[in-house]
């Protein structure tokens, strides 16, 4: 702990003196539950959900079985909480505490991050407190179901014309009691939280490590110390075949940044851009040879290769990083055909959707709409409308 | 000037991820009642008898949104440079994979939503096993046993100080000292004192015994005998979940039958030929000479193949009228092989002769499901109404 201690402080200073400009940020070990725990829900003082519970099953599976380690979960607050697994060495706890002071900057400084709410916390709890006091007035079971229903849109709320879907529900069902509005509106407002950081995540990762990096060189380390360095370092900087790796691309991206533009440019970058404009507005042909990116689907039976093109794939992941890669639904009439249907539009786009989903989905917003529900899509290069009316 | 600092809080307390776990479970079992026939002929359920919890494999509780169909969807990878179009990084897509992932908890490959889940055997038991019932169970005669069960209701003036009643002491107190008059409260003498006491209570069962009878001979293959021993677990399961006082009484039999010990019942293999009679005649003598049908409600299953010698047949039926007469419930169940079946089967011979008899049930079973239809088959309530020992 002491130790720990005086290893923050010189990091804090060395931070400083980079030029970070972070929220002042408390750091709290906790056991590995306990960080789980706090994952699962984002916030530690968000409502309950089973959700979350099942979330918090797999990292502890996957905990046990050493498939995966999760080293600390910032909360983006003004002063800043950043909880960090306990037991490790000063080397990685150090490590991590600079990686956690550039997220600190990160939320600090980025546009998207202009109009958070940096009492987190507080306001999680009021609505933990008021999603109870329902549990109690109206029943565990309505709340769940209700929650059920509000999850399944928590990828729609990007905002068109008649506003997202959730406000577009909140404000024209007829089913709803107002309990459930507000119930509604409570979930919404959280995802306001959620959102940015899904937006953010490669390039604030990439941030983080980018300054850890920097900061780890500067610290007065030991030999063995040097050398557990390059091994975290080399662990956590490894290439997936299968995915983009946050901190190898977000890293790489922003060195590559420095050396091209120089360093103030990195700042902007940092202040300016999220996941999609950093890949639209900085992946170059350079960049892009360097990282040996390629886009892969299912051929057959097997995971081929179908792209390697550099600005074919640059596109193909901006692409995948709209609306957080999950499609845009809008909501078109409410009272179609003159009986109260609901009627919904999904934003056609290269792809089909998953129609086992579809259905499920429909339900539950044909629980909180208390009509008939429809959806246009199209499948297979045909128009269809789903529609759902109840059991 | 410093604004960074480490603080220690206590989280001991958060246990608010506990009961969301829970409830997922919770849920997810209830999802499993639907598949119930599919998990309960899972093989590591019978082979590991002993064990507690299991580990299969089980959905998470899927959470629904819009989305895209999975398969027309692109995703992105990193490579060594030398990758071209039509590379193919991964042959083993049909079957479920589990996620790949660094130490990181990134690189993801694409994979299924699938974990194996730990299944408490209670649970699985509860949700398998609250439906079903002994079938006819009445009170007899005679066979009532009592069994003693603790009930803290009663006060004693003494006991041991860890049973203090702390309410009635005090109004022991309270009551002293107004009858003497006086108004405030006294200190506690030891006169006052009250403790609870264990009194055991009486409960009457009424007794029953189940016989449990199967074909072990050498045309029962590894899958009729999985399948009869998958019922019989089950069945034991179910009996000691619901019944306290129930005695079961194994039977093996090829062409001689033999009583045997439960270990031996659910392991060992015999060989030879069949003849049901022997298992039949077994049956009678033990409940003649053990259990009273006027004292006991006496249970038989059998399981067999049904590739009974010919010549058996006709023993065969007349000792089981008397099975049925003696019995409030014969259960016989059936395995077919769908590729092996040949000659007359003796469910067919039962089916023409008992075939309305209220006191026996028949079922063939030809694959995994038939499990479960075969429980609710035998240990189905019959007349809306179910008995509890």
């Amino acid at each position: 702990m002491k130790e720990l201690d005086k290893r923050i402080d010189i990091i804090e200073e060395t931070a400083r003196n980079l030029g970070l400009d972070f929220f002042p940020t408390y750091f709290e070990l906790c056991s590995p539950q306990v960080i789980h725990a706090f994952v699962s829900y984002g916030v530690p003082t968000r409502f309950r959900h089973w959700s979350f519970g099942k979330s918090f099953f797999k990292l502890q599976f996957n905990y046990d079985l050493r498939i995966e380690r999760i080293y600390e979960l910032v909360v983006n607050s003004n002063p800043c909480y950043a909880y960090i697994m306990e037991n490790n060495s000063l080397l990685l706890q150090s490590l991590v505490v600079a990686h956690v002071l550039a997220h600190s900057d990160f939320f600090k400084n980025n546009i998207f991050f202009a109009a958070s709410d940096r009492q987190i916390l507080n306001t999680m709890a009021i609505h933990q407190e008021r999603i109870k006091l329902y549990e109690e007035k109206y029943g565990f079971d309505k709340v769940e179901k209700t929650l059920d229903a509000v999850f399944a849109l928590r990828n729609n709320i990007l905002p068109s014309i008649q506003g997202d879907l959730l406000t577009f529900l909140c404000v024209h069902s007829k089913a709803l009691e107002d309990w459930q509005r507000d119930i509604i509106a409570i979930f919404k407002k959280e995802l306001e939280y959620f959102l940015p950081l899904r937006d953010t995540k490669i390039i604030n990762e990439g941030w983080a490590t980018y300054w850890h990096s920097k900061i780890m060189k500067k610290l007065p380390l030991s030999t063995g110390e040097q050398i557990e360095f390059a091994r975290l370092q080399g662990i956590l900087l490894q290439n997936s075949k299968f995915a983009l790796n946050p901190y190898v691309i977000g890293f790489k991206m922003f060195t590559h940044i420095e050396s091209t533009y120089g360093c103030h440019e990195v700042f902007k970058v940092r202040s300016n851009e999220r996941d999609i404009s950093l890949f639209r507005n900085y992946l170059d042909e350079d960049l892009a040879k360097k990282l040996s990116l390629y886009m892969y689907g299912r051929r057959g039976d097997s995971w081929t290769i179908i792209e390697t093109q550099w600005q074919k794939v640059r596109d193909g992941i901006v692409d995948s990083l709209i609306n957080g890669g999950f499609p845009i639904i809008k909501a078109l009439d409410n009272n179609y055909q003159k009986t109260g249907g609901l009627y919904l539009f999904h934003c056609r786009d290269k792809k089909d959707l998953d129609l086992y989903y579809l259905e499920n989905t429909l339900k539950h917003i044909h629980f909180l709409w208390g009509e008939k529900v429809y959806l246009e899509t199209v499948v297979k290069k045909e128009k269809k409308v789903f529609s759902y009316k109840g059991d | 000037m410093r604004s960074c600092k480490l603080i220690k809080e206590d989280w001991s307390l958060y246990k608010k991820i506990f009961l969301d776990e829970k409830r997922h479970r919770e849920r997810v079992i209830a999802a499993l009642k639907k598949n119930l026939a599919d998990i309960i002929s899972h093989e590591n359920l019978i082979l590991d008898r002993d064990k507690k919890i299991f580990r299969i494999p089980v959905r998470t509780l899927q959470e629904f949104y819009f989305k895209y169909d999975y398969e027309q969807e692109k995703f992105f990878g990193q490579g060594c440079g030398s990758e071209q179009e039509g590379d193919i990084l991964d042959q083993d897509v049909s079957c479920r994979r589990q996620f790949v992932q660094t130490a990181q908890g990134v690189g993801m490959s694409p994979g299924i939503d699938f974990n194996e889940m730990e299944i408490c055997i209670e649970d699985l038991e509860k949700a398998l096993l609250e439906d079903l019932r002994l079938p006819n169970f009445t009170e007899k005669e005679k066979s009532k046993t009592t069994f003693l069960s603790p009930d803290l209701s009663n006060i004693a003036s003494n006991g041991s100080m860890s049973q203090v009643d702390k309410r009635r002491t005090l109004l022991e107190s309270i009551k002293r000292v107004r009858l003497k008059g006086g108004l405030e409260l006294d200190h506690i003498l030891p006169e006052d004192l009250r403790y609870r006491v264990w009194n055991e209570k009486e409960e009457v069962v009424s007794s029953a015994v189940v016989l449990a009878m199967m074909d072990v001979s050498g045309s029962m293959g590894p899958f009729e005998k999985y399948i009869a021993r998958s019922f019989f677990y089950w069945m034991l399961r179910l009996l000691r979940l619901n019944y306290s006082e129930v005695e079961i009484v194994f039977l093996a039999h090829h062409t001689m039958a033999k009583r045997v010990n439960e270990g031996d019942f659910f392991s060992k293999g015999e060989s030879g030929g069949t003849r049901c009679s022997s298992v039949y005649q077994l049956a009678l003598e033990i409940i003649d000479k053990e259990y009273n049908p006027s004292k006991y409600n006496v249970y038989a299953f059998h399981f067999s193949d049904g590739d009974n010698l010919p010549s058996d047949n006709t023993k065969c039926l007349e000792l089981m009228a008397q099975l049925i007469a003696k019995c409030s419930l014969v259960g016989y169940g059936e395995i077919i092989n769908p590729y092996f079946k040949n000659g007359v089967h003796l469910a067919d011979v039962y089916a023409a002769a008992f075939k309305k008899k209220p006191g026996f049930c028949s079922i063939i079973i030809k694959d995994r499901s038939g499990i479960y239809a075969a429980l609710k088959a035998f240990f189905r309530v019959r007349g809306g109404k179910y008995e509890r020992a």
